[in-house]
């Protein structure tokens, strides 16, 4: 059991793992309130609809600041020549709870217990300030709690004629596809070795299991326009 | 009422040809200031503000010259001829507008060069404040206390400009002074592990915590911090208060100035109590 879901505009209340989340009916309007350890937010809903809460991408707290996630791993992953490799790691999870109805979606609230962090890759210049996450690499799929981290696939090929290391990935998050469940929240990504330092990165629409639902995602109430599908790592992998 | 609209004001120009000179250039005006209201509703958020606001000047000076050229003939002035008669005019309105001149080609030199952006905070001529908009002639800037500063593109294109977001991220720094009777190693992991709690305070460039100075009363700790550039004066303002509270909680304490003075005799106290 977690909180995702879609829930109908109604009294409403949900507790897990430390996060409360009520709608509270008052004559025409709805209280919408969201309680975690250190913080508690509230919205007046008026309109009839659903409730999502679905994971989100993972850059929108404490602030916006950027639209990219790098993922540091713990042990380093070195490919052969046109080699191939598949591998799991973690990514942290942030909750975004949407109101939908009338053929509209928006963001009402997120929030996340995942540990925030933001780091810089490539140059103070030209670089691009990410989400800092350090990952375990994994064979099989691991233990997680789906409201703090979330299980990534990253299928790495090696289309250089050298050995390559690789030691993170970089990760334009406004082109991420998330997969959720009860158990588990998913996102599939695909890695393309260009050179000894850089590479190409993009998500794949595919869920780990049928059972798994599409998240919605902070894009697209926000109709943020998407320049390109990958995401060029030129400062080093 | 014909008589007065074809009588001639000079050579053969008439008052009506003057009249309908002045109705083209208020038409021009007015249709560039909608053409560019529409534009500037078109293309909304979709471009970055810097590049819609040189589009929407472009546009908009281009339909005033193309009024103002249509108007030339029915003054009876010839451009072409124009381009050709320069001589002494030339010369003469040369030296009286060089300075508007010069701040036009200051202007385009910047809005070529982009040393600063619309929205960039930016320090010119000593004058600190976000830019609000470049113009062909001048810069808006609105410093941090709300004034309008004009500064003309002549002189902020010879001066020094320092742009602070110019970059993604930037550095600030702390120097904070701790007693000698404190362990300055613990005091430096304290402060590492709260610069380690704050989101914005970046993994990497990591962060500098190093004994700087031996100082007169404390020993000086630098505290050398990157955060991005939206966010930079925030972090700034927040972890100081944490770190300070962090490091009073552990018994380490930031010291008044203090000197130990010794005296080259033993001070003669007053021993007012009498022992029997």
């Amino acid at each position: 059991m977690s909180l995702f879901g879609i829930y109908p505009l109604e009294s409403l209340e949900l507790d897990e793992d430390g996060i409360k989340i009520e709608l509270r009916r008052n004559e025409n309007v709805l209280s919408y309130i969201r309680q975690t350890e250190n913080e508690t937010a509230e919205k007046i809903i008026s309109s009839d609809g659903n409730l999502v809460v679905n994971p989100v991408e993972p850059v929108n707290l404490p602030s916006c600041v950027t639209n990219y996630l790098l993922i540091e791993l713990k042990k380093n992953v070195v490919i052969a020549p046109k080699a191939e490799a598949a591998i799991f790691v973690k990514f942290p999870v942030e909750v975004g709870v949407f109101v939908s109805g009338s053929g509209d979606i928006e963001l009402v609230d997120v929030f996340s217990l995942a540990r925030q962090k933001y780091t810089l890759y490539g140059d103070p210049r030209n670089g691009i300030v990410c989400r800092y996450w350090k990952s375990d690499v994994y064979q099989s799929i691991p233990d997680l709690e789906p409201l703090r981290e979330g299980l990534m696939k990253l299928e790495i090929r090696n289309g250089f004629d050298e050995w390559v290391e690789v030691s993170r990935c970089v990760l334009d998050v406004y082109l991420m596809k998330i997969f959720y469940s009860d158990e588990l929240v998913f996102s599939n990504v695909k890695m393309d070795i260009e050179s000894k330092s850089t590479a190409e990165t993009r998500f794949v629409m595919e869920p780990l299991n049928r059972n798994m639902r599409k998240a919605v995602e902070i894009f697209t109430p926000r109709k943020v326009r998407i320049a390109s599908k990958r995401f060029f790592m030129e400062w080093g992998l | 009422m014909i008589d007065i609209l074809g009588s001639p004001v000079y050579g053969n120009i008439t008052v009506g040809e003057i009249l309908f000179s002045a109705v083209v250039m208020v038409l021009a005006v007015i249709l560039a200031k909608s053409v560019t209201m529409y534009l500037r509703r078109i293309i909304g958020d979709r471009m970055e503000k810097n590049y819609r606001e040189l589009i929407l000047k472009l546009v908009y000076y281009l339909i005033i010259l193309i009024g103002f050229v249509t108007i030339l003939p029915v003054l009876g002035l010839n451009p072409s001829g124009l381009l050709v008669a320069g001589g002494i005019t030339g010369i003469v309105i040369g030296f009286a507008s060089q300075s508007v001149v010069s701040n036009l080609i200051s202007g385009i030199f910047i809005l070529w060069e982009k040393p600063i952006r619309i929205g960039d905070q930016v320090e010119v001529s000593g004058i600190s404040g976000f830019v609000e908009d470049i113009n062909v002639m001048s810069t808006i800037l609105r410093t941090y206390d709300g004034l309008f500063v004009r500064i003309p593109n002549q002189t902020l294109f010879t001066g020094n400009i320092t742009n602070y977001t110019g970059n993604v991220v930037r550095r600030f720094e702390y120097r904070i002074g701790i007693r000698y009777s404190d362990d300055a190693e613990r005091a430096i992991g304290i402060i590492r592990r709260v610069i380690d709690e704050e989101p914005f305070a970046l993994k990497n460039p990591s962060p500098a915590v190093f004994v700087d100075e031996l100082g007169d009363n404390a020993v000086i700790i630098s505290v050398k911090i990157w955060s991005p550039v939206q966010v930079w004066y925030d972090v700034k303002m927040r972890l100081l208060a944490k770190i300070k509270a962090e490091l009073e909680r552990s018994g380490i304490e930031i010291p008044f100035p203090q000197r130990v003075v010794w005296f080259a005799n033993e001070l003669e106290l007053k021993d007012s109590g009498k022992i029997g």
